[in-house]
């Protein structure tokens, strides 16, 4: 048994064997060994790393994340399983923390599912769309918008 | 910023680089075009040339070939969704004295293929990573004077999931010969629908029969979108050639069709003498041939009856 301890302090007591599916974790616990103390995750919120270790129970038996080869992408983002796609309709704030606390501790196949799940949000919007929806700032300079202007018409002409 | 409500969490500050690199590489080259005007963080991510390198993969099922382009380049040419039958289609027996990879600059890749003479004929290809949607799959062909026996090739497009979807004869017209060796684009009748993202439509054109036919330049094979087929769009598409897209109307079709290939064959100015193997023969050439072969074995027979008389 291994114990999380979030940026806030709470702490979860979670299988290794479900720890480890998070590199970080798996290589720490490599590093130095198996203890009792618990292993601070400053960056992730108890909130997140409850979804986090629900996501690695559910995934415990899967085979060993792929990997990073291009060669073994896949190629379509609409073969999200039902379940992992119900676990992922949370709240846009919530599903950002997942995707970057996956980033964190670097557990690839959530961070794969955040991705697909993001990108079948922004498919086919248009940047002023995708702009509302995140709440992005439009930060071009007058210039970069000229040149990009430009970009577009040439497009349209190609 | 601060004066934001808290949701701004996909600001530059707050999703790394990666990230984006990671959701960006799920969309297509129509997206991220989309993405380069969001902010800056977007643009810079959605500009990455190995992104589009991943972009590229997914879709086509290869990677780039980089002939000192970038991926970005390679992957707008692909996605123009046209392909050149001289340099990326399997044609059977492509080699002389059959075909001919000739240089035209009339052709947008700049070289052709070209028919001499085959009895089988087949030409096939692949357009792969193709959106959804309804599409018109285009040939661009040039009928040179010589030309025999093109009535009977079959061109057809299928998709690997529904089969055959379009298939069709070219119309059996004499103007096809009228437009001496300009290119002209044969439109299938039927558009040919993808359901499913990143399919691949393979087109082929088959003639089995025994005849030898004669005569065809093959440009390229397109799809365009039904309703991007107007008048406008077909027009900008070639390459200074002059001559846009032509979908014969009704009435053109029609006096085609009354028209027969004999009238056109005598169009002065050109020769038409038809090539021919030694294998075919009309049925008078064989009789007369015969009966010729048979006066002169009943001659043979009398002169050595003759003499064995004696």
């Amino acid at each position: 048994m291994v114990v999380l301890q979030s940026s806030d302090g709470k702490e979860f007591t979670v299988d290794i064997a479900v720890a480890k599916q998070s590199k970080l974790i798996s290589n720490l616990i490599e590093d130095i060994g198996e203890s009792d103390e618990a292993i601070p995750l400053p960056n992730v919120a108890a909130k997140v790393l409850e979804k986090v270790i629900e996501y690695c129970e559910y995934h415990v038996d899967d085979p060993a994340p792929i990997p990073d080869d291009l060669d073994e992408i896949p190629k379509r983002s609409d073969d999200i399983e039902p379940r992992d796609e119900n676990f992922m309709k949370v709240d846009q704030e919530l599903l950002f923390e997942i995707l970057l606390a996956a980033n964190y501790m670097d557990i690839k196949p959530l961070l794969e599912l955040g991705c697909k799940t993001v990108a079948n949000m922004i498919r086919n919007k248009t940047a002023q769309e995708i702009r509302t929806m995140f709440n992005i700032v439009d930060d071009f300079s007058p210039e970069e918008r000229e040149q990009i202007k430009k970009e577009n018409e040439w497009a349209e002409d190609h | 910023m601060s004066s934001s409500p808290p949701s701004l969490i996909l600001s530059p500050r707050v999703l790394p680089d990666d990230v984006l690199f990671g959701i960006f590489s799920y969309c297509n080259g129509d997206d991220l075009r989309e993405f380069s005007q969001v902010s800056r963080a977007f643009r810079a991510v959605s500009q990455d040339d190995y992104l589009w390198k991943v972009i590229y993969w997914r879709r086509f099922g290869s990677y780039p070939s980089r002939r000192g382009k970038s991926c970005r380049e390679e992957y707008d040419q692909k996605d123009k969704m046209i392909v050149s039958i001289a340099d990326e289609c399997t044609i059977a027996h492509n080699h002389l004295p059959y075909w001919r990879r000739a240089n035209d600059p009339r052709s947008v890749f700049g070289a052709v293929a070209l028919l001499h003479a085959v009895s089988w004929l087949h030409v096939l290809g692949a357009l792969r990573g193709v959106h959804t949607g309804k599409y018109n799959v285009i040939w661009r062909l040039a009928v040179m004077p010589r030309a025999q026996h093109l009535f009977n090739v079959k061109f057809s497009a299928e998709t690997r999931e529904r089969g055959c979807i379009s298939a069709s004869e070219l119309p059996y017209s004499a103007s096809l010969v009228e437009f001496g060796s300009d290119y002209f684009d044969f439109v299938l009748p039927q558009p040919i629908e993808i359901t499913d993202p990143f399919e691949d439509v393979i087109f082929q054109c088959k003639a089995a029969t025994g005849e030898w036919k004669t005569g065809i330049t093959f440009c390229s094979v397109r799809l365009a979108l039904v309703e991007a087929t107007t008048a406008s769009r077909a027009r900008t598409w070639g390459n200074g050639s002059g001559l846009s897209s032509i979908r014969f109307t009704k009435e053109q079709r029609k006096t085609m069709d009354n028209r027969q290939m004999k009238n056109v064959r005598s169009k002065p100015g050109a020769s038409y003498r038809p090539w021919r193997p030694w294998t075919t023969f009309q049925w008078y050439e064989v009789v007369s041939i015969g009966t010729i072969c048979i006066i002169i074995a009943a001659v043979l027979v009398q002169l050595f009856f003759a003499k064995t008389r004696k």
